[in-house]
């Protein structure tokens, strides 16, 4: 077009997408049902913890994005950048009746709810010589969630504890993944599972079409989990701060952690910021070989998960005890995540 | 031109079909619906809804005892991991009974799931066409009986936050009425159940209720209810009335104290088990007496054996005692819903509040001669007798829900020991946080 110098780009493209699908209702959540109860032989019929609505219907979803990429210096250097926006319309939620309804939990097309956020994606071969290439990839996004339309009250979803240790509460103007709980003189926001930025890149290194060094470090930036695994140590008097000293002449740390417990939460809903070495491997290729069916051995070895650097005090930052959804980010004495360390060896005929 | 015709009428054949098709609705496959029930129900569909109803009356029952038994420093419940029935339970470093907890939210939400039974049966047996007016009025006296009896469980936790009596429309739930309101909503619940059961026959199998299972056994049973409820509102010559049409026996004779309605398990599919039971010396999971159980009781009282000494005490938080729990014995033992040495007892009260005192003391007698113990032979005063019912009521209903209730009805609460500097005695316990 005359305004960029031609040439300079290899490949610019603008996109934009829009979309609709539908997410039908979790089965059965129509009707109430009665479940099996029996007592000394007498078949019983008892009304299930789940209430129907008659009513329910799909939630409906539209995404709009846009984006452009480009790639520039002959491909040596690519860029994607995208906006999404994702409303969802007569969203399903899992609701809390009031139990004296003799019910526990019914499922209701709530309301709306938006998800906005960026992708940014670089590509890179910084450095392309005959000993070394290096090639780097970044990514970086963020994403805001926002109930914009709740036809209930607010709903707390996805808790150990409830207020008492933080929970997450769906409420109307607000984020979906906002932390709630008990915050000394009531109940307020204490946090959001929802991170500020996540960044994550991807590396290799190769010397002399042999050695290969490649990794991937992940860094999440701020959002809260609801660590329930720290305070179950100190109900078990069991956890390292236990007996330090406190605020309090003559009471150890771990009493007072206990009797937060009731009044304040603060203590059970915990940043996640962490930077996590997801991969590292070094590998080495043998193409010159003697016998001649083999064409090429490769050995090397790789570590995953193996280093986190993180001030968060449960086993694992990135913990999820109950599944993604609206209820990740709860920490109640998980199963560590492993830490793996495999050496390779693999022949090409 | 024939053959075009026919196309479009196959076609319009397929869309009539299509459409029609899609507006077909099958209702639930898998399990019985409330919609299908409220709809002409058959009388064994009824029965089912009976017999998961008397069912139902077993879920979270731990809870409830334990709540009431813990605060009533009748027992301690220790747990590895579970540290609020010594910390909440018993107010101990500041804590306080919170609303969002197990202790109030499972027994809170078994009741009222078996209350929403009992209101689906009412509205089944009224719809049902193939049953007779009297099976209905067997089915809705039952149905009305059980739920009192359920309401009354709640609103003996939450006392003065009082309870929702009227839930039949889960979209709009009564609002909360007071302590004495709910009890009066639950007497009349009773009353109107007692004239039901008088117009009505019982067709449907019960399990705990043993020679109470018809329509005369059930309405001696709604009545020793209706006692129990009277005493509670002090209505003193109502709870004799009632008991007269119960099921009391003034008798010490064989198994005549055990006479009543139970909770019964069992392992059959479908079934449950005892889930107060805990086999004797356990370290991890453990229901220990009160070191006050056996310091108080009198030197002969057979009651003793409602525990069993430990090989090694058990302790948690600066607790311990030397004495399992050993009411329930098995993991299919009964557990009692209202039997006749409870009936004794609110004989005995009745009368002495009624200052028919003679009356009150050869009832504590038969139930002192029951359990090895001498005839009373302490002042024959209204106070004195008081303390001694209640005594006699502390262990004849050890582990079965009742002291903390009764020391709240006399304001002698502030009466229990107190075992750590600073432990509290609760009154009641928080409404659950979902209801508000």
């Amino acid at each position: 077009m005359g305004i960029i110098k031609e040439g300079f780009f290899d490949n610019v493209k603008l996109r934009a997408a829009y979309g609709q699908a539908n997410n039908v209702p979790a089965y059965g959540s129509k009707f109430t049902a009665l479940g099996v109860s029996n007592i000394q032989g007498n078949p019983g019929l008892l009304v299930n913890t789940q209430e129907g609505s008659a009513d329910i219907k799909p939630e409906r979803q539209a995404e709009f994005e846009t984006g452009i990429d480009f790639s520039l210096l002959k491909g040596r250097l690519g860029f994607e950048l995208t906006y999404y926006n994702k409303n969802i319309y007569d969203f399903l939620l899992l609701t809390t009746p009031p139990p004296s309804s003799g019910f526990a939990q019914q499922w209701i097309n709530a309301g709306n709810l938006s998800n906005h956020g960026v992708e940014l994606g670089l590509n890179a071969k910084p450095v392309v010589t005959k000993a070394v290439t290096w090639s780097t990839s970044v990514n970086f996004w963020f994403n805001r969630s926002l109930v914009t339309k709740l036809d209930v009250a607010p709903v707390q979803l996805g808790s150990v504890g409830g207020f008492l240790l933080g929970t997450f509460q769906i409420e109307q103007g607000k984020s979906a993944t906002q932390i709630v709980g008990l915050n000394g003189h009531g109940v307020g926001v204490l946090g959001d599972a929802e991170p500020k930025f996540q960044m994550s890149t991807y590396n290799e290194v190769t010397l002399f079409n042999k050695l290969s060094l490649r990794f991937l470090i992940h860094w999440k930036e701020g959002g809260q989990n609801i660590d329930v695994t720290s305070l179950q140590n100190v109900f078990g008097g069991t956890s390292a701060t236990y007996d330090n000293p406190s605020s309090i002449p003559h009471v150890p740390y771990g009493v007072t952690q206990l009797m937060q417990v009731g009044t304040d939460a603060h203590q059970t809903v915990e940043t996640s910021t962490y930077l996590r070495f997801r991969e590292i491997g070094l590998y080495y290729t043998f193409n010159k070989i003697p016998a001649s069916f083999i064409k090429t051995i490769n050995v090397g070895v790789s570590l995953n998960n193996y280093f986190t650097i993180t001030k968060y005090k449960g086993y694992d930052p990135e913990v999820s005890n109950f599944g993604t959804g609206f209820s990740s980010g709860l920490d109640l004495d998980p199963y560590p995540s492993s830490k793996q360390a495999a050496l390779h060896v693999s022949l090409n005929f | 031109m024939k053959n075009n015709f026919k196309i479009y009428s196959i076609l319009f054949l397929a869309i009539t079909l299509l459409a029609s098709a899609c507006k077909k609705d099958y209702g639930d496959l898998n399990n019985a619906t409330i919609e299908a029930l409220s709809n002409n129900a058959s009388e064994a569909e009824l029965n089912n809804l009976v017999s998961g109803t008397e069912s139902g009356m077993r879920n979270a029952l731990n809870f409830y005892i334990d709540d009431v038994s813990i605060i009533g420093r009748e027992s301690y419940r220790f747990s590895n991991s579970e540290p609020r029935y010594t910390i909440d339970l018993l107010g101990a470093n500041g804590s306080v009974l919170g609303g969002s907890n197990f202790y109030i939210t499972l027994p809170w939400a078994a009741r009222y799931a078996v209350v929403k039974n009992c209101n689906i049966l009412i509205q089944a047996a009224n719809n049902s066409s193939v049953i007779s007016a009297s099976q209905k009025n067997g089915y809705i006296a039952f149905a009305q009986t059980i739920k009192a009896y359920q309401l009354l469980m709640n609103l003996n936790l939450t006392y003065s936050n009082g309870i929702r009596v009227n839930v039949t429309d889960p979209k709009h739930l009564g609002s909360f009425v007071s302590y004495d309101a709910g009890l009066a909503a639950i007497t009349a619940l009773l009353d109107s159940a007692k004239t039901n059961f008088s117009n009505g026959s019982v067709s449907f199998p019960l399990a705990g209720f043993g020679n109470f299972s018809d329509a005369a056994g059930l309405t001696q049973f709604n009545r020793a209810l209706a006692a129990r409820v009277a005493v509670y509102q002090k209505n003193w010559q109502t709870a004799l009335n009632d008991l007269s049409a119960s099921f009391l026996t003034l008798s010490n004779a064989n198994n005549a104290f055990a006479e009543g309605v139970y909770h019964v398990f069992g392992t059959g599919s479908g079934d449950q088990l005892n889930s107060i039971f805990i086999p004797q010396n356990q370290t991890g999971e453990v229901r220990v007496a009160h070191p006050t159980y056996i310091s108080d009781i009198e030197a002969g009282d057979n009651r003793i054996s409602k525990v069993s000494l430990r090989a090694t005490p058990a302790s948690q938080s600066n607790l311990s005692s030397n004495y399992d729990v050993w009411l329930y014995t098995s993991s299919t033992a009964p557990v009692g819903i209202i039997r006749n040495e409870e009936l004794i007892l609110i004989y005995a009260e009745a009368n002495i509040q009624l200052n028919n005192l003679s009356e009150g003391v050869k009832a504590i007698n038969i139930i002192r001669n029951g359990h090895g113990l001498a005839n009373y032979s302490g002042a024959v005063t209204q106070p004195a007798l008081i303390t001694e019912m209640l005594k006699q009521r502390r262990y004849s209903l050890a582990f079965e829900g009742h002291r903390w209730v009764d020391l709240r009805r006399y304001n002698l609460l502030n009466t229990l020991p107190i075992d750590r500097a600073g432990d509290q005695v609760w009154t009641l316990f928080p409404l659950p946080v979902t209801e508000l």
